[in-house]
């Protein structure tokens, strides 16, 4: 299998394709383990429990029209909404799983940065639910 | 209710800016439509009421 080098992740939130303002992405999925051992038992024995899921991105910040904080601002509060992720590109495929879910925008960075610097918004958004891998 | 598309970021199915998307189809995608009409994404077709003639505000 070929390893991949990220140079052209494929991010949308709310159906907004924001990909050529992030520079990061990182899903993470938990999973809570749940201790049953009992009397009797010589060693300490475990079930899975509930997955915990999240989604942390790495915004350029852009005031333009329909760009990244005009997209991310009215979602701040709201309920959850839909995000897909692609590790190549806005095609699907065996290579190029979409990953969709929901996440609350929970945080948001409207400004930030010093003298200088790159604004950016560096947000974790818990996720809502599952997260469904399509390979078409 | 209806809506036209505004914006090249805005990524739905094989439709493109000035195509126009039902409320149900947004809905059912499971998408924030106040958000994308506030984000300049989406612009409501909704109908307005005319006036009557004569009508004063």
């Amino acid at each position: 299998m070929a390893r991949i080098v990220l140079t052209n992740a494929f991010v949308t939130i709310n159906a907004v394709n924001l990909s050529d303002h992030i520079s990061s992405v990182t899903l993470s999925t938990t999973e809570d383990i749940v201790e049953t051992t009992a009397f009797g038992s010589s060693a300490r024995t475990r079930v899975a429990g509930l997955l915990d899921n999240s989604v942390t991105l790495e915004f350029h910040q852009d005031y333009a029209a329909s760009s990244v904080e005009a997209t991310i601002y009215p979602l701040i509060g709201a309920a959850s909404t839909a995000v897909v992720v692609k590790p190549n590109g806005s095609t699907t495929s065996a290579t190029n799983p979409a990953y969709t879910f929901n996440a609350l925008v929970s945080e948001w960075t409207p400004l930030n940065g010093a003298i200088g610097e790159l604004a950016t918004a560096s947000v974790t958004w818990s996720i809502d639910g599952a997260i469904t891998k399509a390979l078409a | 209710m209806s809506y036209t598309m505004q914006s090249d970021n805005f990524v739905f199915g094989n439709k493109k800016k000035g195509d126009q998307v039902t409320e149900k189809e947004l809905l059912e995608a499971g998408l924030n439509i106040a958000a994308l009409v506030s984000g300049g994404h989406l612009s409501s077709n909704a109908l307005t009421k005319p006036q009557a003639e004569g009508a004063s505000n």
